[in-house]
């Protein structure tokens, strides 16, 4: 199964969840999130836009109180860098990554992890990891992996 | 936390507690919200939206919402862009002090959740603001869309709306709008004196389609209004509000008026607001009922059919009771929570009962007309309107201020009691620097000092200004949410 397979069946869920959850669903956010992704734009403008959308589904809520944009930004962090342990350890291998891999292995973890900080609805907390993760595979696992440690220096490459 | 909000009316609301310090920056900040869309077609309309809300058409909701998330980063930017170059501190800084104040700021997880680096090159370059399109004018030109397609749609059918915005987003988004116009604009700067780059430039530079640069406000929405051509949704607000604009029709690109607010300076257009809980942590030399707040509820029944722990909460006093009640009939098994005038007036003689005193807590003045048999309980209703726009109001709804008293809540804060003749109350919250204003009403002498407010003061009423202003329900959601009557 190759990314764009794996990352289609992504987006059917996402899409199902944001049906269930419009209130967890920035429109124009999602809209640029196409158009930055056929543009071929940055890795830093598409993890902004990732990071707004993961804000937006865990602030489900009344009106546009960012209260809480603080904490999230500090859980978007935590779960990229799960995420990015995933895809730099040993056991990962590109060709084994399959649909099955991300639903039970990657999303999980991390969604656990998240939830139990966050005291999230897990519905919540994965569909905002799949998004997340969903991004990292349109950018190329490859290419988002050098762009985080690009970042994060203190990583070991 | 929460500083301030801006819901598309016609002030800004701004938390009470702030120091000097932060109060500014909240205004500055919310101010550049009202601006954007008092002086942008898109947010006139959003305004509109929100009046006929207010106005009780809640069909309009997800629209308006829908159109808030379309400009949100946008008026995010300006707001921020906003605080940092009104700031005197940091335009008087060198390049270098200006990149190490915005690395700070690009901490923040605002920064980047409302894209604010695509401005860092901008505010670092001080030519930016010689021109005389940077700050405000970039970012009302986003908004700056034409809206007539918006106005002749169903405005109760979001679904039709966000697709039409999403076939144009670069016609009708002006989150979408925002970057291509920082990009026309810092391509200017490249190229041209500041002091040339006007709007008209920008514009064409850009290659957006935009609302003519000329139109007048009030010229182009009467202009619609006459085309016939509106949603019935829209239209009846439209009319409502051309029959009461009676501020200048000002253009929507003139660089002078861009940073009042309708008319208004910014300090007029503020008022405080209570967004964090702090009336109710506050101890006071007065009996304190709890739990739940002081919450007491009066039980229209013989003691004993009422539940030991709820005597402690329901005894009438003897002395007046600072408490915000509710009404529980617990002989017929009805809880009056949201009670309603007219269950109250039912009750009329079963109020006497209580010995305390008794204030009517009313969400909208113009109901007292339906509580005429009330035995004389005065009402008590609050009103959060900057000070220039009250007397207006208060006139309309049928409420003829006598007397005032005015008590100093903290530095920044004053409350505000206004008596009619009846001895009804109207609350408001004001900022010091409009002491002035009611000293100025004293003066005209049309409005007296009123006597101190019993042997309590204003504290006698903190339960019920707690109830009536510790509104943790953000973005507009109305007090009358609490409960629609609640009685001292």
């Amino acid at each position: 199964m190759t990314h764009q397979e794996v990352s289609a069946q992504l987006d059917m869920e996402l899409e199902s969840f944001f049906q269930a959850h419009p209130e967890c669903c920035h429109p124009f956010l999602m809209d640029e999130r196409q158009t930055l992704l056929d543009s071929r734009a940055d890795v830093s403008s598409l993890d902004m836009n990732a990071f707004a959308l993961f804000d937006e589904i865990l602030s489900c809520r009344m009106g546009f109180n960012r209260d809480d944009s603080q904490e999230n930004k500090t859980h978007y962090n935590a779960v990229c860098h799960q995420i990015y342990l995933f895809f730099t350890s040993d056991e990962y291998r590109e060709e084994k990554l399959t649909a099955a891999v991300v639903k039970e292995m990657v999303i999980p973890m991390a969604a656990v992890s998240l939830s139990e900080t966050t005291r999230l609805d897990p519905v919540l907390a994965c569909a905002a990891i799949s998004l997340t993760l969903n991004t990292i595979l349109k950018i190329g696992v490859r290419a988002w992996c050098e762009y985080y440690r690009n970042k994060h220096p203190e990583l070991k490459p | 936390m929460t500083t301030g909000n801006y819901v598309y009316d016609n002030f800004v609301r701004i938390d009470c507690g702030l120091s000097p310090q932060e109060l500014w920056t909240s205004i500055v900040h919310e101010t550049a919200h009202f601006t954007l869309a008092k002086q942008s077609s898109y947010g006139l309309f959003c305004f509109f939206l929100q009046q006929d809300m207010k106005a009780g058409n809640e069909e309009c909701e997800p629209v308006l919402r829908l159109l808030d998330q379309a400009v949100e980063r946008t008026s995010e930017c300006y707001a921020r862009t906003m605080e940092l170059l009104l700031d005197a501190s940091f335009t008087a800084l060198s390049p270098g002090e200006r990149a190490r104040v915005v690395e700070e700021r690009r901490a923040q997880p605002y920064w980047s959740r409302y894209r604010m680096d695509l401005l860092e090159p901008l505010l670092l370059n001080p030519d930016s603001a010689k021109a005389p399109v940077f700050p405000h004018l970039l970012f009302i030109l986003a908004a700056h869309v034409d809206t007539r397609p918006l106005f002749h749609r169903d405005v109760s059918d979001s679904a039709a709306i966000r697709a039409m915005m999403l076939q144009n987003p670069l016609g009708l988004c002006p989150d979408r709008r925002l970057p291509v116009l920082i990009q026309a604009f810092t391509r200017l700067l490249d190229t041209a004196a500041p002091a040339q780059i006007t709007c008209e430039r920008v514009m064409e530079e850009s290659g957006l389609t935009f609302l003519d640069s000329g139109s007048r406000q009030k010229t182009f929405l009467r202009k619609l209004w006459e085309e016939g051509k509106l949603s019935p949704g829209i239209r009846a607000p439209l009319e409502r509000n051309l029959a009461v604009w009676e501020w200048e029709d000002i253009c929507f690109l003139d660089p002078k008026v861009v940073s009042l607010a309708f008319g208004m300076s910014i300090t007029d257009a503020a008022i405080p607001y209570t967004l964090q809980p702090r009336f109710s942590q506050q101890v006071l030399d007065l009996p304190a009922f709890k739990p739940a707040r002081n919450v007491v509820s009066i039980m229209l029944n013989a003691a004993d059919s009422v539940l030991p722990h709820s005597q402690l909460h329901a005894a009438p006093s003897q002395w007046a009771c600072p408490a915000v009640l509710q009404f529980w009939d617990t002989w017929n098994g009805i809880r009056y929570q949201p009670a309603l005038v007219e269950d109250v007036r039912k009750l009329g003689p079963v109020l006497e009962l209580y010995q305390g005193a008794l204030y009517f807590y009313l969400d909208d003045y113009s109901s007292i007309r339906k509580t005429a048999a009330l035995n004389g309980i005065p009402a008590f209703f609050r009103v959060d309107l900057p000070w220039n726009q009250m007397e207006d109001e208060l006139c309309r709804r049928g409420f003829r201020v006598r007397s005032m008293l005015l008590q100093k809540y903290s530095e920044s804060v004053f409350f505000c009691f206004r008596f009619n003749e009846a001895g009804n109350a109207a609350f408001s919250m004001h900022f010091h620097w409009e002491l002035q204003k009611a000293f100025q009403d004293f003066c005209v002498g049309n409005i007296v000092p009123a006597a101190s407010y019993g042997s309590f003061g204003w504290k006698r009423f903190r339960d019920l200004i707690a109830a009536v202003t510790e509104d943790q329900n953000y973005a507009g959601l109305s007090y009358s949410d609490f409960c629609a009557l609640r009685l001292l």
